[in-house]
């Protein structure tokens, strides 16, 4: 296996070091470019006493091109699909080398607190939201329940 | 009965006394066969004694002997029993076993034997079965002799077998023994003649220097019968090979010696191997004839039974050397393989080691009173008082010195005592001053040997103007006992013995002298005295070492050596002391010149002075330095005084000057400050000892820096025969230290107590009172908290060096980082001192140059903008930087604060700096990775082409006009606190390692319009030494600045008593020399020292590591663990953990 390349080793050192309230990296010990995120539900959302599994795979030209993320557990939010997909412009076209893992998990975070129907990549999720938001935030509510308990 | 003995004389050959038949007739009462035939037996036994009797005396000790009468003791018990029980047919055999002679059979084996033929007799009347079954019996009583019970029944083996053969032969058979036993004799003494006797110097060679009892071990089964007792050859066999059998080639690995034992033409067994490694390289190099006998083995032997022998060691010519040489050539390296070898040699032929045992009685007692006086009184420096009683007998001392295995051993109680004094010697001195690491040094390697407390004290020469120091005037006559002026006590003794030789005697009373470090031997007295005209005064700093010299000077004037011949040196590098005189050619047509004084540029000047001052004549005095040194003739001055610098240039262009230095004899050449000289390969050290000279000296205050090897130059330079060869050194000193051992102490000490002179402030005289007495010294911690805003520039600077040294770490390149490191050590010292020192690293120049590069990029960069928002149609809102004035004021600012944080996509320090049009620094590199496949500002987004960044200078140093931002710093602000505190008549010195902050020191005080002085390394002699007689005399001038390389040593400053160290150093050592140049002697006053450090930065910590530091120049670690320990004190330092 390669060796990790300096940004990285110095971006897992700050991780560990500089943490982010509601976010907990743990680098994976057989590959330096696989990190096991925990998120937990920001407050004030429907999203709050969950805790949500997000796995981050940095690519080969990191930081040329974005990481990948996806989530593992399963979330009711218009902008993440049944399969974890997030859709999120940093993570797309908008990244920037001067971009890093921290400020990613930070904007997902962001993400959860406030969704954006109008940008959609789980359709249903999306319309609900637009249509009828206090459905969609019990909904949410209900998954966040069901699948983001603590164990 | 008269008949009877009669009898028996005529029949044993008159070999019987009448006594000794009358004896043997009472043994035997009527039985005459039985009677001589114990006689004979008798005979025998003491035949077979002979051999061992070097070795019975290997057993005379006290408990052996006991042991050994408990035994027999035993043994009579016993043999009695089974007699008893048979009684009727016993009656003459009871009488002997109670009379069996004691005194000639100490040896259990030979009691052993004697039992057995006892026992033997014994048999003659009852079956050995009955006796073998009590002796089983007895097994079973008595453990403890079980052992020896094994040995007996294995000589019961032997002896029926014996007893066969006499029951057979009766008389005639043992005539026959006794015609054998002749022949054996003959037949050494044939093999001794046949080996080439010579005779030489009175002793024939091959000379017998001990026998000793080896074993072997027997190959495959056979009788050894015949083989008893007799002469066996021992044959080296050089020639056999083992082979690898576990590689298929077969390939012959090595060859191995094999010492083979053989008795007629057949090989018997071979020798253990421990003794085969013994014997086998000087039988190869025929150093030794060994004649080895027979003792003991099984009658018939198994493969690995073993066999004992008893050999003599005779050593042949070869072996010995004159003894006198102490060049480092081909032979010494030759018998330094085989050193090991002839020491164990000579310990197991048991040669007596001769030391004077009346110095071990001597010195514990003298230990034991220095016990009772440190009960006594606790205050006194027992170190020293230990010393002296080392001192007392010096060459006694000798030669248990150098042994050094024993040396442990023999002195244990010695050692510990000594370790104890130390101890609370460390302990003390902790309590004292926990600064003074110079103790530290001088007890491991012993230089508080070299007090040399006994001497006299000389009076000092007439001339000398001022008065001397009793320790000066015990120093003078030191110096005057190195020159030979006056006889030192010491070396009347004249044949006291080498200090690297040991001294045996053999048995038969020749004395070998052997020299354990390099294998030579010898029957001539190497003896120590040595003549080397010169020596090291290692006095500490400030007692004074100038004047002593001075008066040396003084008190040993001019005049021609009559036993100096010069030396074609560079033709015949190893010459040796007085042996090669008559190989000289003769002096050379050159003139004798005086005194010659070589020392450091900054004390040309102090010389000058101090020669003047303390002399009531006028003296010609003649400064050779600078261009115009070779226009006068030196022999009309009475001292030159020099420069290394001078001496060095002077040596690397030889001058055809006839005035050079170079073309003198020197009477007397004085090297001051010598561990200028400390690296022998430095053109410095090569220009000193190039120079040629009588009397030879070096001063100074610290003979060891760093290692050993600064120690070797000194030695090189007084010629001190035969350490002054690097090979010696190399061999003897160097490399056991590098490789850890730490027996070469004792030799070192013994090689420099004689040449070296060394007290301590501390040092007491022989009454116990300090030989000088100082006021006091005070050391004040200053702490410093940093200013908010210099606590910003330092955290971020410190942070950033963290974070470069992490990353070194963790790409594990920090060891070949280390100039790196220690730059950014010293930036982070130089913000505690002064944040401007580090953002005014001044090039102005360069900043123009950035300025105008600025104004070029902006107005580029308007025309290409306009150009392509013409040419590029998307709507991005490019915002030019409207105010160009502000930008350009931006980058200039961030440059000149190095407030550039870390690229954002390599996360390191910013290397090669961009910036971009929308004022963001990179790396060049990653920004033109991101431009590209990409467009965009990887921090903002905004539109980016490479022409919208520029590089700027590589070198990011540039400064602003400190003058005009000066501020003061916290610690500027404490100087002039401590200043302003200081009494108005008294004087204070500022010590500090930056130039900068000598100038920022100087512009404060000038704005206060307070007078001072400075020194510094870039100013020239003559005005060195205007500031420093200025700063002396005028009272105007109270404060004197001086950077810590230039003026830390050699300086006489006693003028001030305050000092200020504005940052700390490294070495403690470098500062507490520093500090030396106030509190010396000549100081009046109460001295305080201010030590200024900032709380929580680089410099606490560096405080806290000088005990690190401190492990570094005890010389106990390696070379190469001095750097890794170096680099981990930085790293600590840094990273603050």
């Amino acid at each position: 296996m390669a060796q990790p390349t300096p940004r990285i080793i110095k971006e897992t050192q700050n991780l560990a070091k500089d943490k982010v309230q509601g976010i907990d990296v743990t680098p994976d010990p057989q590959n330096f470019k696989h990190f096991y995120v925990i998120i937990s539900g920001p407050p004030n959302t429907p999203y709050e006493g969950g805790v949500f599994d997000v796995e981050l795979l940095l690519p080969d030209d990191y930081p040329m091109s974005p990481p990948k993320c996806v989530f593992n557990t399963k979330i009711y939010h218009p902008n993440i699909d049944n399969l974890g997909r997030i859709c999120l412009d940093v993570l797309k076209d908008k990244w920037s080398p001067a971009l890093q893992i921290r400020s990613i998990l930070l904007s997902i975070q962001v993400l959860l607190s406030s969704p954006n129907p109008d940008d959609p990549l789980n359709n249903e999720a999306a319309n609900q939201w637009k249509t009828n938001e206090g459905q969609a935030l019990m909904k949410a509510r209900e998954y966040t329940q069901k699948y983001a308990k603590k164990h | 009965m008269q008949e009877l003995v009669q009898q028996m004389i005529a029949i044993s050959g008159g070999q019987l006394n009448e006594e000794k038949a009358k004896q043997y007739l009472k043994y035997g009462k009527n039985d005459l066969e039985l009677a001589l035939n114990y006689y004979y037996q008798a005979e025998e036994r003491k035949k077979r004694q002979q051999p061992t009797l070097a070795c019975t005396k290997l057993m005379e000790g006290a408990k052996k002997q006991q042991q050994l009468e408990k035994i027999l003791k035993d043994l009579n018990q016993e043999y009695k029993k089974p007699i008893e029980e048979c009684l009727d047919q016993q009656i003459v055999l009871s009488k002997p076993s109670g009379n069996l002679d004691f005194q000639q059979t100490n040896d259990i084996e030979e009691i052993a034997i004697q039992y057995a033929q006892e026992k033997r007799q014994a048999k003659f009347r009852q079956s050995s079965e009955m006796i073998k079954q009590q002796i089983n019996e007895e097994d079973h009583k008595n453990t403890q002799l079980q052992n020896q019970q094994q040995k007996i029944k294995k000589k019961q083996n032997k002896i029926k077998e014996q007893k066969d053969q006499i029951l057979e032969e009766g008389e005639s058979k043992k005539n026959d023994d006794q015609e054998n036993k002749q022949k054996k004799n003959q037949n050494s003494g044939l093999k001794l003649n046949s080996g080439e006797t010579t005779i030489s110097r009175g002793i024939t060679f091959p000379l017998f220097i001990g026998s000793a009892k080896i074993k072997g071990y027997a190959l495959g089964s056979q009788n050894l019968k015949d083989v008893q007792q007799q002469c066996v050859e021992i044959i080296l066999d050089g020639t056999c090979k083992v082979v690898d059998r576990g590689k298929k080639s077969n390939k012959i690995v090595k060859g191995q010696n094999i010492i083979r034992i053989c008795y007629d033409e057949r090989e018997i067994g071979r020798l253990n191997s421990e003794y085969e490694d013994l014997f086998s390289p000087l039988l190869q190099e025929n150093y030794i004839k060994i004649i080895a006998y027979h003792v003991q083995s099984q009658i018939l032997c198994k493969t690995h039974d073993s066999i004992l022998l008893q050999i003599d060691v005779f050593l042949n010519e070869k072996a010995l050397s004159d003894g006198t040489s102490d060049q480092f050539d081909d032979t010494v390296q030759e018998f330094v393989k085989y050193s090991d070898n002839f020491q164990k040699l000579y310990d197991l032929v048991n040669c007596k080691l001769i030391t004077s045992t009346k110095v071990d009685v001597i010195d514990k007692k003298k230990i034991e009173n220095n016990n009772l006086e440190i009960k006594e009184n606790s205050n006194n420096n027992t170190l020293n008082k230990s010393a002296i009683t080392y001192q007392e007998d010096p060459f006694k001392q000798k030669p248990k010195q150098l042994s050094l295995n024993d040396f442990k051993l023999k002195n244990n109680i010695q050692d510990q005592n000594q370790s104890q004094l130390m101890k609370v010697e460390i302990d003390k001195d902790k309590q004292q001053n926990e600064m003074n690491e110079e103790i530290d040094c001088d007890q491991f390697l012993g230089f508080n040997n070299c007090t040399h407390h006994d001497l006299e004290m000389h009076d000092g020469p007439k001339q000398l103007g001022s008065k001397l120091f009793d320790y000066q005037k015990q120093a003078l006559t030191w110096l005057l006992q190195r020159e030979g002026v006056i006889k030192a006590e010491d070396e009347s003794s004249s044949n006291a013995l080498h200090p690297l030789w040991k001294e045996y005697q053999t048995s038969q009373g020749v004395k070998i002298y052997f020299n354990p470090f390099s294998g030579l031997s010898s029957l001539d007295f190497p003896s120590s005295s040595r003549r080397c005209n010169g020596g090291i005064l290692a006095d500490e700093m400030g007692l004074g070492k100038t004047v002593m010299l001075i008066s040396l000077i003084l008190a040993n004037p001019f005049k021609i050596p009559q036993d100096y011949y010069h030396k074609s040196s560079r033709k015949n590098q190893n010459y040796s002391g007085k042996k090669l005189i008559g190989d000289y050619v003769g002096y050379k047509k050159k003139k004798w010149a005086r005194t010659l004084i070589i020392v450091p540029v900054s004390l040309l000047q102090q010389w000058q002075d101090e020669l003047n001052y303390h002399c009531s004549q006028h003296l010609r005095i003649f400064q050779y330095t600078g261009a115009e040194r070779n226009q006068s003739d030196l022999c009309q001055y009475d001292v030159v005084v020099s420069s290394y610098h001078t001496v060095s240039v002077e040596f690397k262009k030889p001058s055809k000057d006839p005035y050079s230095i170079y073309n003198y004899n020197w009477f007397r050449v004085i090297l001051d400050e010598a561990h200028y000289i400390k690296g022998r390969t430095t053109l410095l050290a090569q220009g000193a000892y190039e120079l040629d000279c009588y009397y030879r000296w070096c001063s100074t205050g610290t003979p060891i820096q760093n290692n050993l090897n600064d120690m070797f130059s000194l030695i090189h330079f007084i010629k001190l025969e035969p350490w002054s060869d690097y090979l010696w050194w190399n061999a003897y000193i160097n490399k056991p230290h590098e490789e850890g051992k730490d027996n070469i102490f004792p030799l070192l000490n013994s090689i420099l107590r004689p040449i070296l002179l060394r007290r301590t402030k501390k040092s007491k005289d022989q009454n116990g009172k300090p030989i000088i007495s100082l006021p006091n010294k005070e050391i004040h911690f200053e702490s410093i908290e940093l200013r908010k805003d210099e606590r910003i520039v330092y955290d971020k600077m410190e942070k950033k060096s963290q974070d470069e040294v992490e990353g070194f770490l963790a790409k594990g390149i920090l060891m070949s980082q280390y100039m790196k490191v220690f730059e950014l050590l010293i930036r982070l010292r130089q913000i505690c001192d002064h944040p401007l020192l580090i953002t005014s690293r001044s090039d102005v120049k360069n900043i123009d140059q950035l300025e105008e590069q600025i104004d070029k990029f902006l107005s580029n960069q308007a025309l290409d903008r306009e150009d392509q928002e013409e040419l590029l149609m998307n709507n991005q809102q490019v915002q030019i930087c409207q105010d160009k004035q502000q930008y350009k004021q931006e980058v200039l600012r961030r440059v000149k604060e190095n407030d550039i944080p870390p690229c954002p996509v390599c996360l390191e320090q910013v290397e090669d700096t961009i910036v971009t049009i929308c004022l963001h620094f990179l790396c060049r590199l990653c920004l033109y990775g991101i431009l590209a496949n990409s467009s965009e500002c990887p921090y903002c987004r905004q539109y980016l082409t490479k022409q919208d960044t520029m590089t700027l200078p590589r070198e990011s140093s540039f400064s602003l006009n400190w003058k005009e931002n000066y501020r003061r710093s916290s610690k500027i602000e404490k100087v002039m606190q401590i200043l302003q505190a200081i009494p108005k008549n008294e004087k204070c010195v500022i010590f500090t390692q930056f130039i900068g902050m000598i100038q920022m020191i100087e512009f404060d005080l000038d704005n206060q319009k307070i007078k001072h002085l400075r020194l510094d390394g870039s100013m020239p002699q003559q005005e060195r030494a205007e500031v420093l007689k200025t700063f002396k005399e005028s009272d105007e001038y109270r404060i004197f600045i001086i950077s810590l390389k230039a003026g830390g040593v050699g300086l006489n400053l006693t003028a001030a008593n305050h000092v200020i160290m504005i940052d700390p150093w490294w070495n403690p050592a470098v500062e507490e020399q520093a500090i030396e140049r106030v509190y010396r002697i000549g100081q009046t006053k109460e001295t305080h020292v201010y030590r200024l450090i900032c709380k929580q930065t680089v410099e606490e910590r560096m405080i806290k590591l000088h005990d690190i530091k401190k492990q570094l120049f005890e010389s106990s670690i390696r070379t190469e663990e001095r750097s890794n320990l170096r680099m981990e004190m930085f790293k600590n330092i840094i990273l603050g953990s």
